[in-house]
This record gives structure tokens, sequence and C-alpha cells, in this order.
């Protein structure tokens, strides 16, 4: 295999996996914008909670605070996967037996 | 110190900081004015986007409409987060990486066309401008209702201060203001939210007291909610934290309502391109969460403002002779946000299901009723209810009607004032940039010098602070419906069209340009026959009202462009190799080729 074919190969493995962790954190925000916080809100409204019905807190501060969760699990998990492609990016263009003390950040 | 001289010192004290920042912040290339250099710190980047993002609207109105909406009100506080979500992970990385000054930028090089380019100029001067105007409105109306000084001096104060940060410092000039709007809007909304709910239930956190038990008066004791649903059904009004009965909105229409929301926010051209100004994606990504989370802070706390003031004010007014109503009541009604006719000739305020009379109260000179109150000319309901209250009321006279310290007040001002004029800032740099980097620098005058294009920047920012500020003293009538055309445009236009740009190397040129047509033309012929030409019409037969409709321009959207494309040649190697490179890792050393 030459560079150019492992390179594209690195590459096109990170798209998939960038597809795959956007894919899962937006099924939770659908489930959180539309599911819990309309479609299911009067079911979950039975259950109460300190002076809140379930169903009306998530629409009101739930769901709020899970969006600000998805996009925090978003950016440390994504940027973290990009420095790993980055560096096996990096190790594929110069595979000299140096490689190993590049170590990053 | 009295309630206006605290405004004069708070209001003048912001604006000095904000001309300071502009002066200190004055650019001289075009890469500072339209993208501020792109080396702003992330989490600076997201306060500039959270002040950038909440207008007008946010700070003023949005507590007020929850509070008269209930459960309802919140598809605004679910659809206007959640679009932030779709921004971080489907948008603001990629576009960052493609590296690019503006949005229709993005169209135009991806889509290979100078015609896709000026769809998208079109439609973000149009979403724009609609959008600004309400701005300089709201800053016309703070100004009147706290300095009583004329609405359109207080637009034309507005005007004088954006143009000066604006067409000095572009980009840069008003992210660094931005920054510190931010910080003077979310104390000013926090303060008296704080000091409302540890008068209420005894908790210092908002969020807290929201589910918490009443301390004493009447109702202490049960839980805040509860109360609430108590005193709604006393008066014959839905529970407020009920969600489908009768009298409430849709499910159907709550559904598309704030998926239009979602996806509008995300395609907004002026939050979009506050993602140009940082480093790189990883910063992109950061960027987003901590724009959320400053968001957040207010989105959070608007439901509990909205809850607490809603007790508040049928506990202060209803069945309570209007001889025996607080000062603050007669200064709001004196303003005419407020109103009460005495249907049933008793002396006292009723609330209650409906409206007391019809329109916006008008004033009649020099009459008085029996008990001293002004009369009006608008005619009486058959509804029991005998009070108006304008929505606005509910953040405005907050302070007063908690009986907080005047400082507060005027606080309240400057916070209002600072919301209003940073996103007026930030829609005024996508007008400009439009024109000048979009029309005159891609297309018309190829050939031109950075430094002219600058000239042209400026111009053309100055044009536009003065059309929002004549839209500002001549609202065209649509003001009230102008949210539901932003966002249902943005939804329908862009969204699809970025999106589409970056997960499908097979869109073409064509299917984008048509998707973007259809889409738009669509949302606007529903929105102006049911709001203007046949009022409500279409929404009686599909149950979906405007701020809505944008989701199914938005699906429409995506069909026509993906099923054109189908049957167009695909986009040339250049181009799929262009959006090849924004799937990459880490950061090109070689920017994205500009095509033409």
């Amino acid at each position: 295999m030459n560079e150019k074919e492992m390179i594209d190969g690195i590459n096109s493995r990170y798209w998939k996996t960038n597809l795959r962790v956007v894919g899962i954190l937006l099924v939770i925000w659908l489930i959180l914008g539309c599911v819990t916080s309309i479609w299911l809100v009067e079911w979950l409204n039975r259950v109460t909670f300190a002076g809140f019905r379930l169903g009306f807190w998530i629409a009101n501060q739930g769901a709020m605070i899970g969006f600000i969760l998805l996009i925090f699990i978003y950016a440390v998990v994504m940027n973290r996967i990009d420095e790993q492609f980055e560096k096996e990016i990096k190790s594929a263009q110069n595979p000299s037996p140096a490689e190993s003390e590049d170590s990053g950040s | 110190m009295n309630e206006t001289a605290w405004t004069y010192l708070l209001v003048t004290a912001t604006f000095s900081i904000y001309i300071g920042i502009a002066i200190y912040t004055r650019v001289a290339s075009t890469k500072g004015f339209y993208v501020a250099g792109q080396g702003v710190p992330a989490i600076l980047n997201g306060m500039a986007t959270g002040a950038d993002w909440m207008s007008a609207a946010s700070f003023i109105s949005m507590a007020g409409l929850i509070s008269f909406m209930g459960y309802q009100g919140s598809m605004y506080l679910i659809g206007w987060t959640g679009g932030y979500v779709l921004l971080a992970m489907l948008l603001a990385p990629y576009l960052r990486k493609f590296g690019q000054f503006t949005v229709p930028d993005f169209v135009g090089d991806r889509y290979y066309s100078n015609s896709a380019r000026v769809v998208a100029v079109v439609c973000a001067i149009f979403i724009s401008l609609t959008y600004v105007a309400g701005q300089m409105r709201g800053v016309g109306i703070v100004f009147s209702r706290f300095l009583e000084v004329d609405i359109n001096i207080g637009v034309v104060i507005g005007m004088i201060i954006v143009f000066f940060y604006a067409t000095l410092g572009g980009m840069k000039g008003i992210t660094y203001t931005q920054v510190a709007q931010y910080v003077v809007l979310i104390i000013a909304f926090i303060i008296p939210a704080v000091a409302i709910s540890h008068q209420l239930t005894g908790q210092w956190v908002p969020q807290i007291g929201f589910g918490a038990r009443l301390v004493d008066g009447s109702g202490g004791g049960t839980y805040l909610l509860e109360t609430l649903d108590q005193i709604h059904r006393d008066l014959g009004l839905p529970e407020y934290t009920a969600a489908w009965v009768a009298g409430k909105q849709s499910m159907l229409d709550m559904t598309f309502v704030t998926i239009a929301l979602m996806v509008g926010t995300a395609g907004l051209p002026h939050v979009i391109i506050r993602f140009y100004t940082v480093k790189d994606m990883k910063a992109a990504r950061w960027s987003a969460l901590w724009a959320l989370l400053f968001i957040g802070i207010l989105y959070t706390t608007a439901p509990t403002v909205a809850a607490f003031a809603r007790v508040n004010l049928i506990h202060t007014l209803h069945n309570k002779p209007y001889l025996d109503l607080p000062a603050w009541y007669k200064t709001w009604e004196s303003s005419g946000l407020i109103a009460w006719v005495d249907k049933n000739q008793d002396g006292q305020v009723q609330y209650g299901a409906g409206n007391p009379f019809v329109g916006a109260p008008d004033t009649v000179k020099d009459q008085k009723g029996k008990s001293g109150e002004p009369v009006y000319s608008n005619k009486p309901t058959s509804d029991p209810n005998e009070l108006y209250v304008d929505r606005d009321i509910m953040v405005l006279a907050n302070p007063e009607i908690a009986s907080l310290p005047n400082w507060v007040v005027g606080l309240v001002a400057a916070g209002g004032l600072a919301a209003a004029l940073s996103t007026a800032a930030g829609l005024l740099l996508v007008i400009s940039s439009a024109i000048s980097h979009d029309l005159m620098k891609k297309i018309i005058a190829p050939d031109m010098s950075e430094r002219q294009e600058l000239v042209f920047a400026r111009i053309a920012a100055a044009v536009a602070v003065v059309v929002a500020g004549v839209f500002g003293i001549n609202p065209p009538g649509f003001v009230g419906q102008v949210v539901a055309f932003a966002f249902g445009l943005a939804a329908s236009s862009f969204f699809p069209a970025i999106i589409l740009g970056i997960f499908s190397k097979r869109t073409t040129r064509e299917g984008a340009i048509s998707g973007m047509i259809i889409g738009i033309v669509f949302t606007s012929i529903y929105i102006v026959v049911n709001e203007f030409t046949h009022k409500g019409s279409l929404q009686a037969v599909t149950g979906i009202s405007s701020a809505g409709i944008g989701t199914v321009g938005m699906i429409l959207n995506f069909v026509v462009a993906i099923v054109v494309s189908q049957l167009t040649p695909p986009p040339p190697q250049q181009v799929q190799d262009a959006v090849e490179r924004i799937r990459h890792p880490g950061e090109d050393s070689n920017p994205a080729p500009i095509i033409h």
C-alpha cells in the first residue's frame, strides 16, 4: 500500500467515525427536543418530583441542560478523535522510526 | 437616586464602554473587518455569540410570551437552544474548515456558481434586514419607556452607537463589544430573577425556586407551579403546566414550530459567521459549547421569571380595588402596556380568560371613569376579563412589581439595550459583507484592492445602519411576524443548502439553487397568505401556523435539491475535492481554492 492510499484510508475512516458520533448524538437530540418534550409530555407529566411535572420540567429545563451536555460530549470526543487521526496521518507521512517520539500534545 | 437618574447613569456608562472598545479594536484589513482576524478565543466567541443571538425578543419579550403560554412557551426554549446542537455538529466546524468569510461565500464556492451566490446574498440580506428592523425598534422602545425620550430619538441614538463601532471595527469591534454586552445583559436579567425567586420561594437560585414552595401570602406552603395551575383553574384559564387541553396550541403545530426554530437558528447567517472568527475546527466546537452555555444561563432562567411574574401579577391585581393598586401600575398604565376597563362597575380589577377589549389600548383624552381610571375607545368584549397586559411588561416592570431598588430598573434598561444593539450589529455586518464582499468583490469588481473593498464594506455598513434606522422609525406593518419570517426563511433556504453542501458531494449547483428558491418561495407565500391576505386561512386547513411552516419549506428544499441533483451532471472534480478536504481531520496547509 502506498502512502496516498494509506492516508485516503485514514481520512475515510475519520469521516465515518465523525458521522457515527454525530449520528448517535443527534438521535439523543431528537429524543430530547421532540419525543420527551412534546410527544410524550402528557405521559411523563404523570410523574412528579419536587414541585414539577416531569414532562413540563424537561421541556422547560431538562432538554436545554441535555443540549449543553450533548455539545460538551461532542467537543471532547470529536477533538480527541481529530488529534488521534492527525497523529495517524503524520506517522503515515513520515514512516520513520522516530515517529514514536512525536507525542503531540 | 431615582429610577431615571440610575437609568441615565447605567446607559451612559455602558455606551461609553462600547465606544471605548470600538476605538481600541479598529481594524485595517478585510480579514479583521469580516472575521475579526480569526483569532478570537473560544470562550470570548461563546460570549459574543450569546449576545449576538439573544436579541430584544429574547431579553424583553420571551419570558412574557412564556408567561402567557405556559407549557407551550417551552417551544421557544427548546427551539432556540436546540438549534445550537445542529450548529455545533452539522455546520460550524466544517464551515470553519472550508475557510471563507461569509455564508454566501460558501454557497457560491461550493455550488461553483455566481447565481447561487446571488441567491444566497439576497436571502442573507432579506433575513437580516427583517430581523434588524425589530432590533432598532426595540432600542427605541427601551429608550422611550425608561428615559421618556421619543421612540424615534431613541432609534437615532441607537443608530449612532452601532454606526460607530460597526464601521470602525467591523467584526473585531463587534465581537469585543458583544462580549461586554453579554456581561451587561446577563447581569441585568439574572439579578431581578434571583431577587424575585428569593422573595417568593426563599430560594436564591431561580431554577430551584421554580420547583419550590411559596413562602407566604396566599398560596403559602404550596408549590409555585401548583399554585399557578390552581390560579388558572380559578380564573377559568387552561392550566399553566398542562399540555394538550382546549385553548392551547396543538401538538402538531408545536412540533413544527419547534423544528422550524431549531433549524432556523442553525441557518441564520449572523450566527454562522461567528464561527468563522475562531482559530480552527476544534475552537469552533468549543465555541459552540460556550455559546450554548452562556445562552442557557438566560434561557433556563426565562421560564422561572415567567412563572414568578405571573403569580405576582395576578396576586397583585386580581380582585383588588383600582384605587389601591401599587405605584408601578400607574407608571405602566401611562405608557399603554397595561390597562383596565371596569366592565361590571365594581371598582375592582378582574382578570380572566379572553381579551378585555379589541386591539391595543387607545386612551380617550381628558376623560376619567368612576374610579378615576383612564377611558379607552376600544370596543369591550363580552369576556369577563377586564385587564389588558402587554407581554413585555413581565420583564420590563418585573423589578418594580417585586419592589426591587431603583438601580435594578436602570440595569434592566441597559440590559435591554445591550441585547438589541449586539444583535443589530451582528446583522448589520452580514448585510455589509454580503454587499461589499460577495456582491462587489466576488462578482462585480473582482479586481478591486483590499483597501477599496474595506471602503465599500464601511459604506455598506453605514447604509445598512441607516436603512435599519428607517425601518425602526417607520416599522413595516409586519414587525410582529418578523420572527416567523426570518426563521422560516433561514430554515427553508440556507440550512438545507449548507448541510447538503457538506454531507453530499453529489449535490449540484442546479439542485441547490432550485431547492433554495422553491423552499423560500413556498414559505414566503404561506406566511404572506396566512398572515396578511387571508388571516389564519391556511392554518385552519393544515393546522400549521406561520411560525412552523419553515419546517415544511425545509423538507421541500431538501427533496427538490436531492432530486434535481440526481438529474443534473455531478459537480466538477475540483469542487468534490474541496468537499472531500473539509471531511479530513486537522487543519489544511493550503486553504480551499476559490472557484468562479
